[in-house]
């Protein structure tokens, strides 16, 4: 049986492997016999997954693979960070890595075609707001702000996921 | 001469005969279905064999996953025991590519409903995270996993040819494919996705970084420019 149509994304073996030690650390983690967070399993198996990919993906000039493997990279960076060290304001964390992970992109994209100079402005402009974001708009208390949202959207975001949801499956045809 | 017209003859007999006969009732049977198939296709199958649209098949068996991942044994059990289409409908390359982007739209669809449901759920207190089947839902995730991972591995990848890629096109808002400026629909066919996908995660990520990502839609509107007229056309 010719399965090979079923999953298409690149690297399946890579992939494959990646998914099954994760499943055995998770295993033995449950077993008590190797004590490691998820969240570390979880990074690790992004990032060696992504710097894999990301090779081919630049080579052949994929570029929805390199922004999922960048995105890839960068959450799992975030997740070995976020177990390793002890972040005072999470809520923040999220805003800055946002930011970053979306400028990152955009410096990819530029790196893949450097003829589209838009990538680089926007890569750059977010990327110095992440910094920013860190040191001046926490003076500037957007901090407060920030978590004033992230409490409403942390109420209303299932309800705006089903209404995405159910408009894309409406228009799925289109 | 007469001797080797003979088996003519017989087989003259046999179409007459066969015109006579009535036409045969088509028995219809369920099976999994060839062409439209995200995992197994099985769904696809069903909605074919109850005449129901196939995507609705979809969405219902990814929302019964909230029951307790009971439609996750049936589906297997329902995989390894119905037979596939001998013959699948011919469909032509425009058709399956068609085919792919509506499946994915479906799935990624149902995939917001699920979570939607699922947050909200836990959001009114009403969840039960402890256990998947019978099983305890810390040993059913990490079996899920390596089970992936060895039938990802089993899958043959066909030797492909490496394609040439056009790393020439330049990034147009679209003129077709716009809500409002035509950003998203030109970024999704810059980098060949769907365009839906890339203006949810605009707006997400809008909202998260307090309209900051705005500042950037608006540097691609000022900076960028239409693609060209000649790709632009009319609606029929």
């Amino acid at each position: 049986m010719n399965r090979s149509h079923l999953l298409n994304f690149p690297n399946k073996k890579i992939f494959a492997v990646c998914l099954f030690l994760l499943g055995v650390f998770l295993l033995l983690r449950k077993s008590y016999l190797y004590n490691i967070s998820v969240e570390s399993i979880t990074g690790f198996v992004f990032i060696i997954y992504s710097v894999i990919t990301f090779y081919q993906a630049f080579n052949e000039g994929k570029r929805e693979i390199l922004i999922i493997v960048t995105i890839l990279f960068l959450t799992g960076v975030e997740l070995l960070v976020k177990t390793n060290i002890d972040i005072y304001d999470a809520r923040g964390f999220v805003f800055t890595s946002v930011l970053f992970i979306s400028g990152s992109i955009f410096l990819i994209l530029f790196l893949e075609n450097t003829k589209q100079k838009i990538f680089a402005v926007s890569g750059i402009s977010l990327i110095v707001l992440s910094y920013l974001s860190t040191t001046i708009f926490k003076k500037l208390g957007i901090f407060y702000l920030t978590n004033k949202i992230a409490n409403l959207s942390g109420f209303f975001w299932p309800i705006v996921l089903i209404i995405f949801g159910i408009s894309i499956f409406i228009n799925r045809k289109k | 001469m007469d001797d080797q017209n003979a088996p003519n003859r017989n087989e003259d007999n046999f179409f007459d005969k066969m015109d006579n006969t009535k036409p045969s009732v088509i028995i219809k049977k369920l099976q999994r279905s060839r062409n439209n198939v995200i995992i197994a296709g099985v769904c696809a199958g069903l909605g074919e064999y109850l005449k129901i649209d196939i995507a609705k098949v979809r969405l219902l068996v990814l929302l019964s996953l909230l029951l307790g991942g009971w439609s996750i044994t049936v589906y297997l059990i329902a995989a390894a025991l119905l037979p596939r289409e001998s013959i699948g409908d011919y469909l032509s390359e425009n058709d399956v590519l068609l085919m792919k982007k509506e499946n994915y739209r479906t799935v990624f669809s149902g995939l917001l409903v699920l979570s939607g449901l699922y947050f909200g759920f836990e959001l009114l207190g009403i969840r039960n995270n402890e256990s998947i089947f019978i099983l305890p839902s810390g040993f059913i995730f990490p079996v899920i996993t390596i089970a992936a991972g060895v039938y990802l591995f089993s899958i043959k990848e066909p030797r492909q040819s490496v394609k040439t890629v056009n790393l020439t096109q330049n990034y147009f808002r679209s003129r077709k494919d716009r809500f409002f400026m035509g950003v998203c629909g030109g970024l999704a066919n810059y980098i060949k996705t769907d365009s839906a996908s890339i203006r949810i995660i605009m707006v997400i990520i809008t909202l998260l970084t307090l309209g900051f990502f705005a500042i950037i839609y608006f540097a691609f509107t000022l900076l960028t420019k239409y693609e060209p007229e000649s790709s632009f056309e009319f609606p029929q």
